[in-house]
């Protein structure tokens, strides 16, 4: 409680001081799509002090009043703008930048590449530029936003065909993915080959796996701020592109040119209608998703903007073709936003947003003679309400309330096919509904103590209330940063964070069947504790990022499945569950080139992460399932010319942990059904999968026609996917062989080489 | 074009393959397995074998018996030295060995186990003092549905024993011949060693049934049995009152036997319920038995 005092106490005390002061403030846009330039900074020359635009593209600082000043205004591929004036009252500047391609001769934008990295008082934040997700390597030409994070330090990508990422020893429900601060509880398509957001409909992306900020929280590991492109308010632009199993458009223009826009894009894949026609009739298999983003805003006043956005992505799959293993699957998520910018005055920005969105799987599984089905679905309805205090360039305040009300049906069954084959489905219509509330309060501090010590001090106190519990925690934060000199600084981490959701994770299927469960009486919140340290240099002026970070997470109320759980309809899923506890510790090493003819970043994570539950491996330490001691990833993007781009990605990482016997034995009990060989196990995953390792490239063409005397783009992407078709484990199952009656495993992978061509077009 | 597009599109699917892989496997001691259950007024019976590396050939259970074990049973009455014998496992066609003691175990005393092999000593204790039920009625159901599926079913009503945590499972004696197949996890095996000949077996439910929240209460319970039957097939029925050791024992290898069977159940790691080794010493007090007849 003491340290809690002094933190607000630090956060409150700045509040005080008065001095004749003026603040500068506005949006920084794209100059010829009026999109907000998220990030984007803002250097005070005369003061030597900055800042850097909010999600939605405000800035504001304030400086003492003077003759001349000077302000450069900054973007990273955008041609920098420098202003000079005479601030004697409060001034409102809105810039459009012009992005660098679009600029005549050649701009040089390295002297203007920011150092956030090593400036600010944040640690285990990183922008992903939507630009080099479109360039990278991906599968059939599917450019993807969480195939590109994966390859990130301290990410671990699980095996191949699973779902989700692994944020430092977490699981994979510990990452609260926010599309335009939507959750989407599953953002992958089937077995994550693609994820669920299609790229060229994003504006933004940036993950934060450390040093949380306190308004974000609802989640362990990570934080996935994905936002959407709010549509071009200048003109009217259509993207399209065609690939080998899926085609996407996307349509944006003005609908009041400078203060209304709408953007409109859809993805579907028509593999199922393509192979159809190949397949015998009795083959059922066929699979599908789609998924659509759209998106208004209105800007009503010049302090109140509207935005109103929505998503859908459904995948649906059948597979029927091996007699041993057929499923059929429905699962996807669905959100609608609508937010509310509005200015209270040059210092204080507010956000308001009523959220609703839902999530569904739905499967259905056989697997030789048994078979299992699940159902999960969750609808949530949220409002939250946010300020940004911009008081004097030492800092900058963030508070706000949030409130969700969570409805949860989650069920599952599992048994051997009846003789008469007719397996009763799961009556989803029987399973009771979870209700539950979810709230928050925060409020953080970037406060910068003096010129060379910057800190991030925040304080969030969640709640949760369900029928049979409610739980009131209090999570500080907490980051400093020591600037060692002009190119690097040392920076330091605590963070608290606590989780009222919690997906079961099943360590025997090969299917998407996670099961999302809210906190109850049995099933406690989950609660992290994150120390961080790390050493961050830029070389050349900002060319080159490169960061070392080491951290030590430890996880309390881990979820799992008691060993022996068989899904079944009439019992409480809580029932099933028992609750450990998992540490992960290790070091992040990154080398970032920014800028120049060639761009990309090596990476490597060294870890360990481990999980120890009473009722679970005899009470024993076991790894954790995406333990991985070595993640190494190398990406390069290379500019050959002005038509030509190439780029490549390698990664590396250590199997995942699988459980498997390490013996049998003999039980005997006098003649009965018991007296048979049974398995003994060394302990949980106590196997390795094969390593993985991957090796794509592509090369893109870019040609600028004219089509009816109006410019026309077109792209041709040409990909390979696992260039060297290497066999990578998805998983392993046992198998006896006929004749000797000897044990086998078998690896099952998914993904050899895949060629791809997509066709992109743009006017 | 479109014949290389479909190509490279079921390149994909047809890709998407399965591969044997060497597994190499983990460093492994050989452990002993231990089992022995006190039924009061029998001789005690004790199996006891090697445990070996998983991905080795098929072992039987003469290959995996330990021999040589100085096995004892001692009790305040005495000490009862264990001589290795056999029987013939008539269904599976083969010799079952086991260590064999002269005394019969009686109620409410306590027995003290004592194996010496290989230089080690293995020992454990247990106390026969649960109660004995009475079954009340039996019957017959042509389907039911528990975790392992739908199946036909014997079902046995008794009450259970108040003030007591109490563990129960099924047995049931009975004739059976060689066109007599078994239960599913068995498969169509016949018995090709008895020419035709009928023969006796004992079989005991893998379920155990815990009278947890019901204390007192009478129980009804439905078991699938083993073995095919024909109209009017005579058999025995007893409920076995187990110890909580033993219970949880066959609990959980009944668990790990499901889980290794059906691939949506996690996996079970065995506990054994003697130090340094796989197995369990416990006891187990029969009803009486009560005549069935197979109705159809």
């Amino acid at each position: 409680m003491k340290r809690i005092k002094i933190i607000l106490i630090i956060i409150l005390l700045p509040l005080l001081s008065f001095s004749q002061n003026f603040t500068i403030s506005g949006y920084m846009r794209d100059a010829q799509t009026g999109e907000a330039l998220i990030g984007a900074n803002v250097y005070i020359t005369t003061f030597k002090t900055g800042t850097v635009a909010n999600t939605y593209g405000f800035y504001s600082i304030t400086v003492p009043k003077t003759d001349s000043l000077g302000i450069v205004f900054s973007y990273v591929g955008y041609s920098p703008q420098i202003k000079k004036i005479y601030l004697d009252k409060n001034v409102t500047l809105d810039i459009k930048l012009n992005s660098a391609a679009n600029a005549l001769g050649e701009v040089v934008v390295n002297a203007d590449r920011n150092n956030n990295n090593v400036e600010k008082a944040q640690m285990g934040v990183i922008d992903i530029p939507v630009k080099m997700i479109l360039e990278l390597p991906a599968i059939l030409g599917e450019t993807d936003v969480l195939k590109v994070i994966q390859l990130l330090p301290g990410i671990t990508a699980g095996q191949e065909g699973t779902t989700g990422f692994f944020v430092r020893g977490g699981n994979s429900d510990q990452n609260l993915v926010q599309l335009d601060e939507a959750t989407v509880y599953n953002p992958n398509h089937l077995f994550g080959l693609f994820s669920t957001f299609n790229t060229r409909a994003l504006n933004n992306v940036t993950l934060i796996k450390g040093g949380f900020p306190a308004q974000y929280g609802g989640r362990l590991s990570s934080i996935l701020d994905i936002t959407m492109k709010e549509g071009n308010n200048q003109k009217y632009k259509v993207e399209g592109g065609i690939g080998l199993i899926s085609s996407q458009l996307t349509v944006e223009g003005p609908i009041k040119k400078d203060k209304a826009s709408f953007i409109v894009s859809a993805r579907r894949t028509y593999l199922d209608i393509v192979i159809k026609p190949f397949l015998p009739k009795a083959n059922q298999t066929s699979y599908y998703f789609y998924d659509l983003n759209a998106k208004v805003n209105w800007q009503v006043t010049p302090k109140d903007r509207l935005f109103l956005s929505v998503f859908k992505g459904t995948d649906k799959a059948k597979y029927t073709e091996a007699s041993s293993l057929n499923y059929g699957i429905q699962f996807g998520n669905s959100t609608a936003t609508l937010r509310w910018n509005h200015l209270f005055g040059p210092k204080l920005f507010s956000n308001t947003s009523l959220i609703y969105n839902t999530y569904l799987l739905n499967l259905s599984t056989v697997q030789g003679k048994y078979y299992a089905q699940l159902y999960s679905g969750i609808n949530d309805m949220n409002a939250k309400t946010g300020f940004e205090y911009f008081p004097n360039t030492k800092h900058l305040f963030r508070f706000g309330i949030n409130y969700t009300y969570h409805t949860f049906l989650s069920n599952g069954k599992s048994a051997k096919i009846p003789k008469n084959l007719q397996v009763v489905s799961l009556n989803t219509n029987k399973i009771p509904p979870r209700y539950s509330n979810e709230f928050a309060a925060y409020i953080n501090d970037e406060y910068a103590l003096t010129k060379r010590i910057g800190l991030n001090l925040g304080l969030r106190a969640p709640g949760f209330i369900s029928k049979d519990a409610s739980y009131f925690r209090v999570e500080p934060r907490a980051t400093i940063k020591v600037t060692v000199d002009s190119t690097s600084s040392i920076k330091a981490a605590y963070t608290q964070m606590n989780q009222f959701l919690h997906i079961v994770p099943s360590s025997t299927a090969s299917l998407p069947t996670d099961i999302w469960v809210p906190s109850s009486k049995i099933t406690k919140p989950e609660l992290s504790e994150q120390y961080a340290l790390g050493y961050f240099k830029n070389f050349k002026q900002n060319a080159y990022e490169t960061s070392v970070e080491v951290y030590y997470k430890t996880m309390y109320n881990q979820v799992a499945f008691k060993e022996g759980t068989q899904l079944l309809e009439q019992n409480n899923v809580d029932d099933q569950l028992v609750f450990g506890k998992g540490w992960s510790y290790g070091a992040e090493f990154f080398i970032k080139k920014n800028n120049g003819r060639f761009t990309g970043w090596l990476s490597y994570t060294l870890s360990w992460t481990n999980q120890k539950f009473k009722d679970l491996n005899n009470g024993e330490t076991f790894p954790f399932k995406y333990d991985k001691r070595h993640v190494f990833s190398l990406v390069g993007v290379y500019e050959l010319g002005k038509k030509w781009t190439l780029s490549a990605d390698f990664v590396f990482s250590t199997g995942g942990a699988y459980t498997l016997p390490v013996g049998r034995v003999s039980i005997a009990d006098g003649g009965s059904l018991y007296d048979e060989v049974y398995y003994v196990y060394g302990g949980r995953n106590n196997y390795r999968m094969n390593a993985y390792h991957r090796l794509d490239i592509a090369a893109t063409y870019k040609k600028h026609k004219t089509l009816f005397k109006k410019p026309f783009d077109v792209e041709w992407v040409f990909g390979i996917y696992n260039v060297y078709s290497h066999r990578n484990p998805y998983f392993v199952y046992l198998t006896v062989d006929p004749v000797t009656n000897e044990p086998k495993a078998k690896q099952v992978s998914l993904l050899p080489i895949i060629p791809s061509i997509t066709y992109n077009f743009k006017f | 074009m479109k014949k290389l597009y479909t190509g490279l599109i079921f390149l994909l699917l047809l890709n998407s393959c399965t591969k044997d892989i060497t597994i190499k496997p983990l460093p492994y001691e050989s452990q002993l397995s231990i089992e022995c259950i006190l039924y009061p007024n029998k001789a005690p019976k004790l199996f006891l074998s090697k445990s070996v590396p998983f991905f080795s050939p098929s072992v039987t259970p003469q290959h995996l018996f330990a021999r040589g074990a100085t096995i004892t049973i001692s009790s305040p009455s005495g000490t009862d030295n264990l001589m290795m014998d056999s029987t013939f496992d008539n269904f599976r066609c083969r010799y079952v060995p086991f260590y064999k003691g002269s005394i019969p175990s009686q109620i409410g005393k306590t027995y003290n186990l004592s194996v010496t092999y290989n230089g080690k000593i293995y020992t454990a204790t247990t106390t026969i003092n649960q109660p004995k039920v009475t079954i009340q009625t039996t019957s017959y159901v042509k389907v039911f549905h528990d975790v392992y599926g739908e199946h036909e079913g014997v079902v046995i009503n008794f009450t259970d024993i108040a003030g007591s945590e109490n563990s129960y499972r099924f047995q049931m004696n009975r004739i059976i011949d060689s066109s007599v197949y078994g239960a599913s996890n068995l498969g169509l095996i016949h018995s090709t060693c008895t020419n035709g000949a009928k023969f006796y077996v004992t079989e005991l439910g893998r379920t155990i049934f815990s009278d947890k929240n019901i204390d007192g209460q009478p129980i009804t319970i439905t078991i699938e049995p083993a073995f095919k039957h024909q109209l009017n097939d005579t058999t025995y029925v007893f409920v076995q009152s187990l110890d909580k050791i033993s219970a949880e024992f066959y609990d959980n290898i009944d668990k790990q036997k499901l889980a290794v069977l059906n691939p949506f159940v996690e996996p079970v790691i065995l506990k054994s319920e003697i130090e340094g080794c796989i197995g369990v010493f416990g006891s187990s007090v029969p009803s009486d038995s009560v005549l069935f007849i197979y109705p159809e």
